[in-house]
């Protein structure tokens, strides 16, 4: 499953042959392919194990190798907020002038591993992921792969690619609170998104995907910090209701959204959500034309603390 | 790009004695890992405790103020996999009945640089790298870049790993952690100190080799690369250069000395 998915992930952006060799390549996941991870575990102390233990960046190398990637090649792994970080990581690759473009890869499968670790922690809702909601209980898995080419704005860009969208901020930041709760007052998020909007008005961000897994915590967390934020009251939605918690691939999934909701002028709904535990926020219930919609913010959160925020507008069409 | 100063390495593998280059000689005693700090928790590591220990001493001369925006940068090569073993062990003992939460948070290569930014208050930006050859490297130079274009003025950067004997993660090889530490800063942001070193040129480039070269030897890291250059400080200027398990090749030069600033 996972070679299935990051094959067809990569292959959906990646660039012409002849581009490739100076396309770096960021692997954004917070356990990669764990098949051979768990076959090695399960054969501890038995004589047949394999000396040499499965390494996340085995992952990275086989993709490298595969489509030929000749840029920078790197593994990124912050839990939750793998994506968007890599994301960061590729935009800074690249306005530095270490790459001339990079290819972001996120994905993370859904595992009995992983299963049992959030089913041990007691995250995973009884029914289904209501983000936002009274109700909520806890989050839904997924399994995923998402990628993206990021490139300087001259960087001529190929007729097969996407709507693509401009990286006008970004910001990564720590709690320092806790390994799983997230810290109630959303420091660490809101100091993620004041360098994300730094030198923008916050009045002019139409639209938030927040990272919304709909556990208990985390919803709290994010609303605490959108009431204080954006006074203005931007559409806030959320896609992992009918996506699922893809883990380290959420955060590309997610900015592949917006790329989509500023292309379509649509705000997406946010699956699940039948009551709002924030009535004072603007929670999106039914999918909205918004012809307005111009910036968004994406912002990720995950295990340790770490948060990520990044904001986005339409880029300009190629050639003007 | 600006210059960026290191003022303080340093690094352990086991019990040996701790290696520090910078301008505080004090921190040479090699200490046991067998106490772990219990604000750490009782599912804590020896890597866990080994990198909270070095932390510790790396950041005695700074203050809780200046850590606010610091930011940590930390490659691995082996990230979670002992924390892994002990969830796995937890999940298949009477049909997953027992599966530890305790294990299951800490079962991602970010959990230890969490678990530093947590006791420390290091609240800017936290990434984890990946590498089988190169952790430390690519998490200095990226931390170099970091601070290079303002995001941040300060940061933490290197590596941990729990080194695996040969096909086993046992007790007897628990001594085996290895912790390589830097701090890293702009000239004005701890004006109070003195560098060690200077940071010149940092980058991650391409190599005309293919990638998937996974180093055979269990020990076969940046580490001891950078041990040798800490301590060969009477060289006015340091080259490190290897090429990274990701067929990246890394390239950090160093000006080393007090007389430079």
């Amino acid at each position: 499953m996972w070679e299935k998915l990051t094959t067809q992930a990569i292959t959906a952006a990646l660039p012409p042959l002849e581009q490739r060799h100076d396309c770096g390549l960021i692997l954004a996941t917070t356990k990669g392919d764990m098949q051979p991870v768990e076959t090695w575990l399960n054969a501890d102390g038995q004589e047949h194990r394999s000396s040499a233990p499965p390494l996340l960046s085995d992952n990275l190398n086989k993709l490298a190798q595969r489509f030929g990637f000749g840029g920078p090649k790197m593994v990124v792994s912050t839990a939750c907020s793998s994506g968007l970080t890599a994301i960061i990581e590729a935009a800074m690759l690249v306005q530095t002038g270490q790459a001339k473009q990079m290819l972001v890869c996120a994905a993370d499968i859904a595992n009995g591993f992983i299963q049992d670790g959030f089913n041990a922690l007691k995250a995973i809702s009884k029914t289904r992921c209501r983000p936002f909601d009274r109700q909520r209980d806890g989050l839904a898995l997924g399994s995923a792969a998402a990628a993206c080419l990021v490139t300087s704005s001259d960087h001529p860009r190929h007729a097969a690619s996407g709507p693509s969208l401009l990286l006008e901020g970004w910001g990564i930041s720590c709690d320092a609170t806790h390994l799983t709760a997230p810290d109630r007052e959303a420091s660490g998020l809101m100091r993620a998104v004041h360098s994300a909007i730094a030198g923008v008005d916050s009045r002019s961000i139409d639209a938030v995907i927040l990272h919304g897994t709909g556990t208990p915590y985390n919803d709290a967390m994010e609303a605490f910090a959108m009431c204080r934020l954006f006074a203005h009251r931007p559409y806030l939605t959320a896609a992992k209701g009918f996506l699922g918690h893809t883990l380290g691939a959420s955060g590309v999934m997610e900015t592949d959204l917006a790329a989509w909701m500023l292309h379509q002028r649509v705000v997406p709904a946010i699956t699940g959500l039948e009551d709002p535990q924030w009535p004072e926020l603007n929670f999106v219930r039914q999918a909205t034309v918004a012809t307005d919609l111009k910036r968004i913010l994406k912002t990720a959160s995950g295990f340790g603390g770490l948060n990520a925020a990044i904001l986005v507008s339409m880029a300009k069409p190629a050639g003007r | 790009m600006n210059d960026i100063y290191v003022y303080t390495i340093i690094a352990q593998q086991g019990n040996t004695p701790i290696h520090l280059a910078g301008n505080n000689d004090t921190y040479s005693a090699a200490r046991p890992l067998a106490d772990k700090p219990p604000s750490l928790g009782r599912e804590t590591t020896l890597i866990a405790a080994q990198a909270h220990e070095l932390t510790a001493l790396l950041l005695k001369p700074v203050s809780i103020a200046q850590r606010q925006d610091m930011g940590l940068f930390v490659g691995t090569r082996f990230g979670s996999l002992e924390d892994d073993r002990m969830f796995q062990k937890s999940r298949l003992a009477d049909s997953g009945k027992f599966a530890s939460p305790a294990a299951f948070r800490r079962t991602l290569p970010s959990t230890v640089p969490a678990e530093l930014s947590i006791a420390f208050g290091i609240r800017g930006p936290l990434i984890t790298f990946a590498d089988s050859a190169t952790p430390a490297m690519i998490a200095i130079i990226r931390a170099y870049h970091w601070i290079a274009t303002g995001g941040i003025t300060a940061a933490v950067a290197g590596s941990f790993d729990f080194l695996l004997s040969g096909d086993t993660v046992s007790p007897a090889t628990a001594p085996m952690c290895r912790t390589l530490l830097c701090l890293m800063a702009t000239r004005e942001a701890f004006d109070e100190l003195n560098p060690w070193a200077a940071i010149t040129q940092g980058a991650i480039e391409a190599t005309s080799q293919s990638a998937g070269k996974t180093p055979a030897a269990p020990d076969e890291t940046d580490f001891t690369e950078i041990i040798t250059a800490m301590t060969a400080s009477n060289l006015p200027t340091l080259n490190l250069h290897r090429q990274s398990g990701n067929g990246n090749t890394c390239r950090l030069v160093l000006r080393v000395g007090k007389q430079e600033y």
